[in-house]
């Protein structure tokens, strides 16, 4: 059965960027698994998939962003790769999700 | 009769706001945005991926909670979360979505007190079912139920309503394990796939037009909404939720959650108040410092109040019965949630039809008691005595409390499928005379071993099979007994061992097929000429579901290793005689969603075959060794020494049934009779002290819904299964013509016989489904197919699909106990979403009087 990961958006102690992920990269997930993202910080996030051509799709992992203290759906990845993400709302701020 | 008696509860039409991660800081808080700024970092934890345990490890036995000698169970379980070591799915080998990797995650479950053991029991990280209870038919049960979830562990799955953007429903975005696109494939309309090259963002898609893939890979659009032609399908990238899905809304919908309550499944006792009520939702206690609220000492001096007064007068009928103190602690501490709890991310903004107490207060205007208890439940309800009263009734009880095999298990609507995933089950044995009739033969040390099969997950979302299209499939949690998988039991050569097996798995049945030497493929129990007859390991089945057998069905159902299917919810009680040759013999199991299910081999065209989300696997060992038991035990052979059956278990005769229904559970796993739950709808309504004979249908073809009744057990008297062996062959006097309707019905050398097998829950036979489009002269009017077949067949997007459903007839009586409570689907993910129905027993006197 999936497993549950979580990456928890925590406010910078020395922005900018003003929030970081954690854990990045997200190592030993697997197709199937279920992702989801924990706001902790005061303001809104809104990761969204970083595409090759350094454009951002903002919906990929989820259609709207992330309200301050809140968390996101939950995101399946349907197969292996390396997802690089972004907030849509604050381009400074990556991540990474290995996906084997 | 009390009018006590008369008290029920219902449902309101709001959505049921559920508890969220901010409960504990926000609750100390008297201004909440100030304390927004205060919030810890999240103390929610990923999973450590970690070693699987070794399987073949010794059977854990669960600590019990027994009864005293002055007939009353007392104890406490306490709802709690931590971490415990889970494994990936099982399936079919060789499948991609078979997963090896074993985690540590974060679990709710039960633990357990009582006077004899003051610290919380069973502990460890193996995710063992709660504490074992075990009382005796008449006994008064008397359980501080308290919910201790720390909310700050568990994320998406609370209430969406609090932290999300829907009105409850948890959502899950993308997809898991999609087929793969295929060349030069026939796709119908709303297949989804995956293309694993031109697909860099890894999307599924969903064919917007039916039809064939070309032969090479398109580009395949990497924004939602876009679509690519391929061949002649059209595909559309498909971002939309995997859940909710199908018309999923509130209350019916997975929105898994921390509130809580107990069902004590098989009980025949009181469902209303304190009583087996699974209407009423415990939300978790407010943290306060190293204690909660309510205080253990507040709760275990109130629910003493409470427990005396249930001792002297039954359980309490009306709110006001409970002290006031409980009263007004519970009010205050369900008007500190609602003032404090965010909604969708704002706290104390929940809106007013969100809230717990304006509920309660509405049903306690009305008489009624209250469904939202803050914390804590002081659960009393007596196990009826047959021909005695069960207070406050004064009437004897018309069926008595089965002896047998039963369990508990939290039943949040919505959220039960997680609840049981997570592990929040345990057993309930109840003893009586079938017990002191078992000692008479075997002696006092007669051993016994409690199985609770399990599926233990951190999620109830299925995954799904890429072999078929969306449907739930072959990989699932692997079947745990106790906290292990495929755990050895010692037995003694020549010992005879009494088994009490639980199929607490949220959504599979397991068959027990048969025992096969360690290191061989034979099965050692084979029946026939060819047979290879050598020592092994046998069983007698001598129960059902908690309802111990006639002495003919002994004979005839509990012949030596005769195979059984358990469905989630059903038990079995097991006689089981090691051979005298030491060894380990290997229990062989087959999990599956029903059987059988429809295959389409050497069937007409237009079977529209089910997907196979079957495995075998090994479910236990046996280890056969130390002291040889001179002389061997032996099973039971004479009636006189099988347990006798108690009067109230005599079969309810056809001319005894005063009401004949019909009900029908959906091919689409989430309604039954065409509707989904509505919570404040009773669906079904029984007279009081009366008889009635169901017919329980299944249009499903791939899975065997298991009909779950509360409170009274039933008697299957009559099955249809139109994929038998039997049905299915051509030129067999049962053969199902799909053809002919004239077909459609029992085979009557496969039918029950009397005296007939109690059941509390029973997988309905599958169904059977063919495409007759091209019978029809308009795909879309049912009236152009044959006239027939019309009663059996729908017309919709251009095809028309004919389902003949299989079903069963049962007897039950609804004696002894009016009140609301609750039948439904026990593949619990099909109740979440919506089979279910309300039902209510309504009393046959009244306090009116003519003169």
């Amino acid at each position: 059965m999936p497993f549950t990961w979580s990456i928890s958006i925590n406010s910078n102690t020395s922005p900018p960027p003003e929030a970081q992920f954690n854990p990045d990269p997200l190592l030993q997930v697997e197709p199937g698994d279920q992702i989801f993202w924990a706001n902790n910080d005061n303001a809104a996030h809104w990761p969204g998939l970083l595409n090759s051509d350094g454009s951002i799709n903002a919906t990929f992992f989820m259609p709207n962003k992330i309200a301050a203290h809140s968390t996101s759906e939950p995101f399946s990845p349907s197969v292996g790769g390396t997802l690089k993400y972004v907030c849509s709302l604050h381009p400074d701020e990556q991540g990474t999700i290995q996906v084997s | 009769m009390s009018v006590h008696n008369y008290i029920g509860m219902r449902w309101t039409s709001r959505s049921r706001p559920l508890a969220g991660r901010l409960l504990h800081f926000a609750s100390a808080c008297t201004v909440a945005l100030t304390c927004l700024t205060a919030l810890p970092a999240s103390g929610q934890q990923s999973p450590v991926i970690v070693a699987c345990p070794a399987s073949g490890q010794d059977l854990l036995t669960m600590p019990e909670i027994k009864r005293g000698d002055d007939g009353i169970l007392k104890g406490n379980i306490t709802l709690v979360d931590g971490m415990r070591t889970i494994w990936g799915s099982a399936g079919v080998p060789g499948q991609s979505t078979t997963d090896s990797r074993c985690a540590s995650q974060d679990l709710r479950y039960f633990v357990g007190t009582d006077l004899n053991h003051p610290q919380p029991w069973p502990t460890g990280t193996e995710p063992m079912p709660g504490p074992t209870l075990r009382a005796r038919v008449g006994d008064l049960i008397e359980i501080t139920f308290q919910n201790k979830i720390n909310l700050q562990h568990f994320s998406y799955s609370l209430d969406q309503a609090e932290f999300g953007r829907t009105e409850g429903c948890d959502q899950v975005f993308a997809n898991t394990n999609r087929p793969n696109w295929t060349p030069n494939k026939t796709y119908r309309l709303g297949a989804t796939i995956k293309p694993l090259t031109n697909n860099q963002a890894g999307y599924v898609y969903t064919a917007t037009r039916a039809g064939t893939s070309g032969g090479s890979t398109p580009n395949f659009p990497q924004t939602p909404g876009e679509t690519v032609d391929d061949g002649s399908v059209i595909w559309t990238n498909r971002n939309a939720p995997i859940y909710p899905t199908g018309g999923d809304f509130m209350p019916d919908c997975l929105h898994g959650s921390s509130f809580a309550n107990l069902h004590f499944h098989g009980t025949h006792t009181t469902p209303s108040t304190t009583g087996d009520n699974v209407l009423v939702y415990i939300p978790p206690s407010f943290e306060k410092g190293a204690d909660f609220e309510p205080s253990d000492s507040f709760v275990k001096e109130q629910f003493t109040q409470i427990f005396n007064a249930c001792e002297q007068n039954g359980p309490a009928g009306m709110w006001d019965d409970i002290p006031e103190a409980w009263r007004d602690n519970q009010k205050k501490l369900l008007q500190q949630y609602d003032s404090t709890f965010p909604y969708k991310g704002q706290p104390g903004t929940l809106p007013k039809s969100m809230q717990l107490w304006p509920v309660n207060a509405e049903e306690i205007a009305h008489g009624l008691w209250p469904q939202n208890q803050f914390g804590a439940y002081p659960y009393c309800f007596r196990l009826a005595k047959y021909d005695v009263p069960t207070p406050p009734s004064k009437e004897p009880a018309l069926m008595g409390q089965s002896p047998g095999t039963h369990w508990y298990h939290a039943h949040k609507h919505g959220s039960t499928a997680l609840n049981v995933a997570n592990g929040m089950t345990g057993a309930f044995i109840i003893e009586g005379q079938y017990d002191d009739d078992l000692h008479k033969f075997y002696g006092p040390n007669l051993r016994e071993q409690v199985l609770m099969l399990q599926q233990i997950s951190s999620t109830p979302f299925p995954v799904l099979d890429p072999s078929s299209q969306n449907k739930p499939g072959a990989a699932r949690p692997p079947i745990s007994i106790n906290g292990r998988r495929g755990p050895a039991i010692t037995m003694q050569p020549g010992e005879v061992q009494l088994w009490r097996i639980i199929n607490g798995a949220f959504r599979d049945s397991v068959e027990f097929v048969s025992f096969t030497p360690e290191g061989k493929s034979q099965p050692c129990n084979q029946p026939g000429p060819t047979a290879i007859v050598v020592p092994c390991v046998q069983w007698r089945q001598i129960a059902q579901d908690g309802v111990q057998f006639d002495f003919a069905n002994y004979q005839r159902l509990g012949r030596a290793n005769n195979n059984f299917n358990l469905a989630p919810a059903n038990r079995a009680d097991l006689l089981v005689k090691a051979p005298m040759q030491p060894g380990t013999y290997v229990l062989q199991a087959f999990a599956n969603t029903g059987l059988p299910l429809q295959t389409c081999s050497g069937s007409p065209a237009g079977c529209q075959t089910a997907p196979d989300a079957s495995y075998s696997f090994p479910l236990l060992t046996v280890k056969v060794a130390g002291e040889e038991i001179k002389p061997a035990m032996d099973f039971i052979q004479k009636e006189t020494d099988f347990p006798a059956l108690p009067p109230f278990l005599k079969d309810i005769s056809e001319s005894d049934t005063l009401v004949h229904r019909t009900l029908i559970f959906g091919a689409g796993n989430t309604s039954i009779d065409g509707k989904r739950f509505n919570p404040n709808q009773i669906s079904q309504a029984m007279l009081l002290n009366t008889a009635e004979e169901w017919t329980v249908m299944n249009q499903a073809n791939d899975k065997a819904h298991p009909f779950h009744i509360h409170i009274n057990p039933f008697q299957i008297t009559e099955t249809f299964e139109p994929n038998s062996k039997a049905a299915t062959t051509k030129g067999n006097p049962c053969y199902v013509d799909p053809n002919d309707p004239s077909t459609f019905k029992p085979c009557p050398s496969e039918q029950p016989q009397a005296p007939y097998v109690w059941w509390d829950t029973f997988a309905i036979p599958t169904g059977s489904q063919w495409d007759i489009t091209s019978q029809c002269s308009d795909p879309n009017k049912v009236e152009t197919c044959p006239k027939r077949l019309q009663p059996y067949t729908q017309c919709a997007g251009g095809a028309c699909t004919e389902t003949i459903p299989g079903w069963f007839k049962m007897r039950s009586r609804f004696v002894d106990f009016p009140g609301q409570y609750v039948l439904h689907c026990h593949i619990l993910i099909h109740e979440d979403r919506g089979m279910m129905q309300l039902i209510e027993v309504v009393p046959d006197k009244t306090l009116y009087s003519h003169h």
